[in-house]
Order: C-alpha cells, then sequence, then structure tokens
C-alpha cells in the first residue's frame, strides 16, 4: 500500500472514530497510527529501533516512545506529504521555536478534531453566540495554532465575523469596551476567547472606569496558556474570581484550554473541574525518571497521544507538570528545565 | 522529633522573627530593617573590632583550626544541623555530612596560617609591623573595618570560608545568608563561640528571602570590601546597588572540567580506577560545586575506548549511590532530567558515535563530536572524544571566564605544556581526578589571593 493511500485509510478511521467512539478502539487505531509513522516520518524509525520497539511488537500505545517537545525545535517531524500550512511555538517554553506541519489532509483532520470538541465542551449547549477575540486575527498571527483554531470555532458557532480585540499586537482603544456593551444592549452572548494572561490585562485596562461589565446570558469565556512566566500569576480560583467580578460569569461559563503547536487535538476544563481528554486522545502523568503513569493526584509530567497527529509524531513528551484526577487531568506547572546549583556554572545563565 | 535551628545571627538583635517548617526542621528567622542592620553594623564596626584587635592570627587560626576539628566528628548538634540542611536543601544526608567533613578538614590551623603566608608573606604582618625581605623595612597589614558578603547556597559547609577569610584579616563581617541554607553559617559561629565566646560578637548573619535593595544598601554601606557569591546576573544586580567606589571580590559561578590523555586508558585497570575517581568528582557535592566536572575530555585511541569509559562511569557513579545518595530529585527536576535524556536518546539515534548512558541517577552522553556545553546539575556528564586534548584548547577559549578547575589524567611529560595552555587560559586549579572535590584552603580560590584581596598595607622605608 502506497504512503498516501495508508495515510488516507488512517485518517478515514481516525475522522470516524472522533465522529463516533463506537467505530473504533483508541488502542487498536494508535497501533496502526504508529506503524504508518515507524515507516513515514523520517527521524522516528532509528529512535523507535533503538527502543527496541516496532509494529510488529507494539501492544499499547503507552509503550510508544514518546517524543520530547526540545525535537521539535531540532528536526523537522513531518511525513512529507504536501505541506499546506506551518505552525510555529512561541518560544516560551525553552530556547528556539518549535515547528508543526499540516498537508491539506491533516487540516482538515484537525479542525474536525477542534470542532468535535467544542461541540461537546464550550458549546454543549449548541448556543450560537457572538464572539471577541483577544487574539491577533489570523492574518497577523498566521504561524500561531491557536489563532487559527478559534477562528475555525467561530466559524461554526459564531452569529457573526468574530470581533479582534488585538491589533497589531495591541489592544485597541476604545472598539472592544464598545463592542462588548453593544452586545449587553442587544442582550446578544458573547464569547470571549484568549490567552489567560490576556484576559487579566483587558481588565487591569478597562476596570478603573467601567467597574463591571455583566455579559448577556448565554455568554462564555475561554483562556488558554496559562501565567507561567508573567508579571501577574493567577490561580486558577483567582482567575474564575476575576471572571465572576469582572463580567459576572459563573465558573460553569468559564472554559480554560490545553494545547500545543505540537498537538492537532485540545484538552478541555470547565469552571473548576479537570480536563477531560476527548475520546482521541490520552494523557498520562508519568514519574519523570520511569516514564510510568504516577498515582492518583500524585504529580507528573504529561505524556499526550493525539490520534489526529498522523503526519507529526503523535506520542508527545511534554514538558508540563499535572496531576490525574480518576478519567481526568489538570496541569500544575512547566519544567523549569533546571535542577538546584550551587556555584556550578550553566551556559544558560551566561548567553 | 522536631529540630530547632537558628537561621540567623546577629549579636545583640532584639527584634521580631519568624518560625519556618522544612520537614522535621523548624527554624527560626528575623524579619529584618534596615535599623537592624544599621545597629549590627555599628556594633561590628565597635565591639567586633575591639575584640578582633585583641587577638593574634596564631591565637586565630588555632581557634578556627578547633572548629574545623569539631565540625569533622561526630556530635549532636552536627547531626542536626546535617538533618535541617537536608530538610531545606533536598540534599542526601551523607552527601553533606561528606561535604562537610571534606570542606572542614582543608581547614586546620595549619592550612590556615600557610594560606595566609602563601598571600602575605607572613601571617603576622596581620599583628604587627614585620620584616619584609623584600623590602629594606618592615610591613604590616591591616583588613577592612568591615567586610559585607552575599552568601552562596547548595554546597554544604562553605558558608565559613568567607567568614575565616574576614576574621583572620581581623575585619568583622556582615553578610546575608543563602535564603534557602541559611544553617551551616549560623551553627559554624555557634562552635567558634563555644570555643571563644567573644568571636561571636564578631559576625552577623543575615536572613531575608530575594532581593531586598534597602536591606542589601544597609548592609553594604558601611564595608570597605564587598564579597559576593553568585551567577552572573545575580552579581550584576548586587554591583549596581553597591555603586562603583567599592571594592568588590567576586566569585561568580564557574565550571568544572576533565581532560583525559589515552595513556589513562592504557588498560582496564587504569581505566576502571579513573572512572571510580571521576564519579567521586560527580557525586561529592551532589555536582552543585563549581569545583565539580560537567565534560569530560578524552583523548581517542586509548586501549580502553571512550565508550567503555562512559559505561565504567555510569557504574562508577551507580556504585556511589550508596555510599554517597543523590538528592531527592523534585518533579520540576526530573521533568528537566528527562527532556534532556529524551533529545540525547533521539539525537543518538540519529547519530553513530553519540549515545546515552542513563540509568537511575546518573546520566552519560557520549557525544560524537567535542563541544562546551553545561549540563543539569543531577550526576551528569558529557563525554566528548578528540584526536588529542591539544584540540579542546580552541572550544575552551570562547568560555576562558568560567574555567575554574581542572582534573587532568596524563603522563607527568605532558602535564605542563597542557598546564601552561589551561592556565593561560583562565583555569585556577588544575589536580587529579578523585582530588577536583577537594580543594585546599591554600588554593588561590578562583585565581585570586584571597587574603591579599582583602588587606590594604603600611610599609615602613627607613633607608632606601
Amino acid at each position: 500500500m502506497s504512503a498516501t493511500t495508508a495515510k488516507k485509510k488512517l485518517i478515514d478511521h481516525i475522522s470516524l472514530f472522533i465522529k463516533d467512539a463506537s467505530s473504533g478502539d483508541f488502542n487498536s487505531l494508535a497501533c496502526q497510527l504508529f506503524g504508518y509513522q515507524f515507516d513515514h516520518i523520517p527521524f522516528l524509525r532509528p529512535y523507535f529501533e533503538k527502543y527496541r520497539v516496532s509494529p510488529a511488537k507494539l501492544k499499547s500505545f503507552s509503550d510508544i516512545p514518546p517524543i520530547g517537545l526540545n525535537i521539535f525545535k531540532r528536526y523537522e517531524l513531518f511525513d512529507g506529504s504536501n505541506c499546506k500550512k506551518t505552525f510555529r511555538t512561541s518560544g516560551t517554553s525553552g530556547k528556539g521555536r518549535g515547528t508543526s506541519s499540516f498537508a491539506e489532509e491533516d487540516l482538515a483532520l484537525m479542525t474536525l478534531s477542534i470542532l468535535e470538541n467544542a461541540r461537546t465542551t464550550l458549546f454543549s449547549d449548541q448556543q450560537k453566540t457572538r464572539f471577541m477575540m483577544l487574539v491577533p486575527p489570523p492574518s497577523e498571527a498566521p504561524d500561531i495554532i491557536m489563532a487559527h483554531g478559534m477562528t475555525e470555532i467561530a466559524g461554526k458557532w459564531a452569529t457573526e465575523p468574530p470581533f479582534y480585540a488585538i491589533g497589531n499586537g495591541a489592544f485597541l482603544d476604545k472598539e472592544p469596551v464598545a463592542y462588548l456593551q453593544k452586545c449587553i444592549v442587544d442582550k446578544a452572548p458573547v464569547t470571549i476567547i484568549g490567552g489567560s494572561f490576556g484576559f487579566v490585562n483587558f481588565i487591569d485596562k478597562v476596570a478603573p472606569q467601567l467597574g463591571t461589565l455583566p455579559l448577556p446570558p448565554g455568554s462564555r469565556i475561554l483562556d488558554a496558556g496559562g501565567f507561567k512566566g508573567k508579571s501577574k500569576e493567577l490561580t486558577r480560583k483567582g482567575f474564575l474570581e476575576l471572571m465572576a467580578d469582572f463580567f459576572h460569569l459563573a465558573p460553569e461559563h468559564c472554559f480554560n484550554l490545553y494545547g500545543l503547536t505540537e498537538l492537532g487535538s485540545q484538552f478541555y476544563s470547565r469552571g473548576h473541574e479537570e480536563k477531560k481528554p476527548p475520546h482521541w486522545t490520552r494523557v498520562r502523568i508519568c514519574h519523570p525518571m520511569t516514564l510510568q503513569e504516577v498515582k492518583d493526584g500524585a504529580e507528573g509530567i504529561a505524556l499526550l497521544y493525539d490520534l489526529t497527529n498522523v503526519a507529526r509524531p503523535m506520542a508527545i513528551l511534554t514538558d508540563d507538570l499535572g496531576r490525574r484526577h480518576g478519567n481526568g487531568f489538570e496541569i500544575t506547572g512547566r519544567a523549569s528545565g533546571s535542577a538546584p546549583r550551587g556555584c556550578s556554572l550553566s551556559l544558560e545563565d551566561i548567553r | 522529633m522536631k529540630i530547632h535551628m537558628d537561621g540567623f545571627h546577629i549579636p545583640g538583635f532584639q527584634g521580631e522573627t519568624y518560625i519556618r517548617t522544612i520537614g522535621s526542621t523548624q527554624l527560626l528567622l528575623p524579619r529584618l530593617t534596615a535599623d537592624d542592620i544599621t545597629r549590627a553594623t555599628d556594633h561590628l564596626l565597635g565591639k567586633g573590632r575591639e575584640i578582633l584587635k585583641s587577638y593574634s592570627t596564631d591565637d586565630l587560626a588555632e581557634i578556627f583550626g578547633m572548629a574545623a576539628d569539631f565540625w569533622q566528628h561526630k556530635s549532636g548538634i552536627k547531626a542536626e544541623v546535617i538533618t535541617a540542611i537536608s530538610d531545606l536543601t533536598g540534599l542526601s544526608r551523607l552527601v553533606i555530612c561528606e561535604s562537610i567533613s571534606v570542606e572542614q578538614g582543608n581547614s586546620s590551623t595549619r592550612d590556615i596560617l600557610a594560606a595566609m603566608d602563601r598571600d602575605l608573606g607572613s601571617h603576622q604582618c596581620l599583628d604587627t609591623f614585620c620584616h619584609d625581605p623584600h623590602l629594606n623595612g618592615k610591613a604590616r597589614a591591616y583588613g577592612p573595618r568591615l567586610t559585607s558578603a552575599v552568601l552562596t547556597a547548595n554546597v554544604p559547609g562553605l558558608s565559613y570560608l568567607p567568614m575565616v577569610r574576614a576574621l583572620m584579616v581581623k575585619s568583622p563581617l556582615i553578610a546575608k545568608l543563602a535564603s534557602n541554607e541559611p544553617i551551616f553559617g549560623p551553627a559554624w559561629i555557634k562552635s567558634v563561640a563555644a570555643i571563644e565566646p567573644p568571636l561571636a560578637e564578631c559576625i552577623a548573619l543575615c536572613h531575608w528571602t530575594g532581593g531586598n535593595d534597602t536591606l542589601q544598601k544597609a548592609m553594604f554601606e558601611p564595608a570597605e570590601v564587598v564579597i559576593l557569591y553568585g551567577g552572573e546576573q545575580t552579581c550584576k544586580k548586587l554591583r549596581n546597588v553597591i555603586g562603583p567606589h567599592k571594592k568588590i571580590i567576586e566569585h561568580g559561578h564557574k565550571i568544572g572540567l576533565l581532560l583525559i590523555g589515552q595513556e589513562g586508558l592504557s588498560n582496564a585497570g587504569a581505566a576502571q580506577d579513573l572512572a571510580t575517581r571521576i564519579a567521586l568528582d560527580v557525586a561529592m557535592f551532589d555536582q552543585r560545586a563549581c569545583v565539580a566536572p560537567q565534560i569530560v575530555y578524552v583523548e581517542k585511541n586509548g586501549s580502553i575506548s571512550t565508550l567503555e569509559l562512559t559505561a565504567l562511569i555510569e557504574d562508577a557513579l551507580i556504585n556511589l549511590e550508596e555510599d554517597l545518595p543523590p538528592s531527592l530529585m523534585s518533579v520540576d527536576t526530573g521533568a528537566s532530567l528527562a527532556m534532556e535524556r529524551n533529545v540525547a536518546f533521539f539525537e543518538a539515534a540519529q547519530h553513530e558515535g553519540m549515545e546515552l548512558f542513563a540509568r537511575s541517577t546518573a546520566t552519560l552522553i557520549h557525544e560524537k563530536d567535542a563541544d562546551f556545553n553545561t549540563v543539569l546539575p543531577t550526576r551528569f556528564l558529557r563525554v566528548c572524544p578528540v584526536d588529542s586534548l591539544d584540540d579542546v584548547m580552541d572550544i575552551l577559549r570562547p568560555f576562558k571566564p568560567y574555567l575554574q578547575n581542572v582534573g587532568i589524567e596524563v603522563d607527568p611529560d605532558r602535564l605542563a605544556d597542557l598546564a601552561e595552555q589551561l592556565g593561560a587560559m583562565g583555569v585556577s586549579r588544575i589536580t587529579r581526578p578523585g582530588l577536583m572535590h577537594r580543594p585546599s584552603m591554600r588554593w588561590k580560590h578562583d585565581g585570586l589571593s584571597t587574603f591579599s584581596e582583602l588587606v590594604r598595607w603600611t610599609d615602613i622605608e627607613l633607608e632606601v
């Protein structure tokens, strides 16, 4: 079977599985996908062979040797299909920017994942809303995967073209508040999407004049990114309190998204709840040295498995720390990339 | 059982304190104001200086030698200090115990006086005018009216060193303790006070967390000399607080290296012995000290291959886990190490000659080509094969300001030439593998005559 045929067949199976969990089995699809990636993604085969893992021997997805995020910064890990789009990481996680390439069929699979995920979480009430984006429009951030994904969501769930509150890298002056006030006057629910820190920045900017801005019923917010490395850090509880105070949004209308440029799928949580992996993904919280799963509630390193990563490695070793809670998980922070150090030099210190 | 420890030592301090509990340790810490610091420096400049004037350097060295002796033996106090440092830093008790013993073992009365004589000609020049054979007359040295210091963390026991150096030149010292290890300094001065109570009046050891410009200024302002330990960025910030017209003795972060000639790999026994010594240098301070090696440059073509040596070091590091247990690894450090290992394993799969050795807490990367890359200090070495050790010099050149200890295993007839090149490059100590972790007090620390740096001189020249 040619690579193109094999890929098409796999994507067809995975697409069906995303739409209907009863149509297949995650582990079986993951093992098939491993076989494809073993043969068709450059650099992976010698790595898997060094681990003595081959398609013939693989029994469980959890035995797939994961690819660390830092490897994406050094190697182009793509199956060589006709590349339609390349996204880049922001560079907040260590030095350099990783890349993530997509062919037409990969983009379609990612879009399916994004929309299906949104349908069952962010828009589980099936309510369409207006959209205000606290992220730059895709034209200004063509290689940021979140901007792309949010545009897809707006395309499906927005009642009108989304309003972008950011232009030329900065918040617009008065227009964002005017837009939200019009939503209030029109009693039109609005979905606000942005980086976690973007919400705080926005509220810090406008709250002194406005006090609060109670959004119409049916409104919701989606934040992503967290506060790591930012000048102001908020706990999840603090963030939700801020949303309740300023937008008068109850926690159940506040969603958080955890995603990576290297991954086609994302993970949502609602209010104070933990994140639930969609059924075409798996998350294992593991002991960093053994990569064996830790006990429920214990902190470990997050390993992510995503069937929509067909042209790119499906098993990812992140540098995010987290805890598993039953079928869900939470992200607790990011590895610093360092260790306690006395007077012993680190090159990071002098570069 | 709870252990109660003081995380500061400030003569006459009457201010507010609080307790921080870490594991079994209850640490008493002060809430300091700039006025508290000023009261402490006034005390040191008055009573502290007077007390120090009343001792000869021989007396002081004898007292500090006795304190060093105390810390080399088992005691209830030492056991509590070790437990508390372990609670705070995560270092294992055996590593802390061994670190203290090694540090204090280099600090006998004889060592202290020899180090001073190396630097100053004669230590007695701090007591009186002494005949100077190179001057037609006499010379006398004076220590600073007050020395201040910012001390390092994570190398257990090291905080005593600037205290000994300042007091030996009869300068009272005020220092900020490392916020995550404020235990050993106060415990050491207590051990000195148990031998000679008045000396407790000559030192103030302060504690606060993070940078605090107000407190730092109050500490630096009355001092004539400032000793700084810390990384590049920390020292830069502190230099700005100190201002331009004060003498600063800086011990920045440094790197240790190993250079192994092919003659060190002439047979299996020699390689095994070498690997054991290298592992000891890595494990002693859990690789957190600047004297610990991070990179090993090894000549190819020895009877034992560079890959075989790497495997032997891995075995030796594992064997040391019982005698020198590694620190408890946080999830953060573990995750950071997992990422390093993951990249190395991936790279090794792509490149012939590169290999990752990762077992238990030992991590060794046998590189394909020689390079200069530091490691996470978690018992982690990069082994770089080279055709000749002479090739290493070009690799090291861009990092001249950061080179410090180099352990060399070559035949004696090659040592002089390599030492010449390394010395010119800025390396301040050359030794054998296995001795990197125990620099003597006589070593010119970071290439500095540390006692000379502290003093000023008065000469009597009656004939010219």
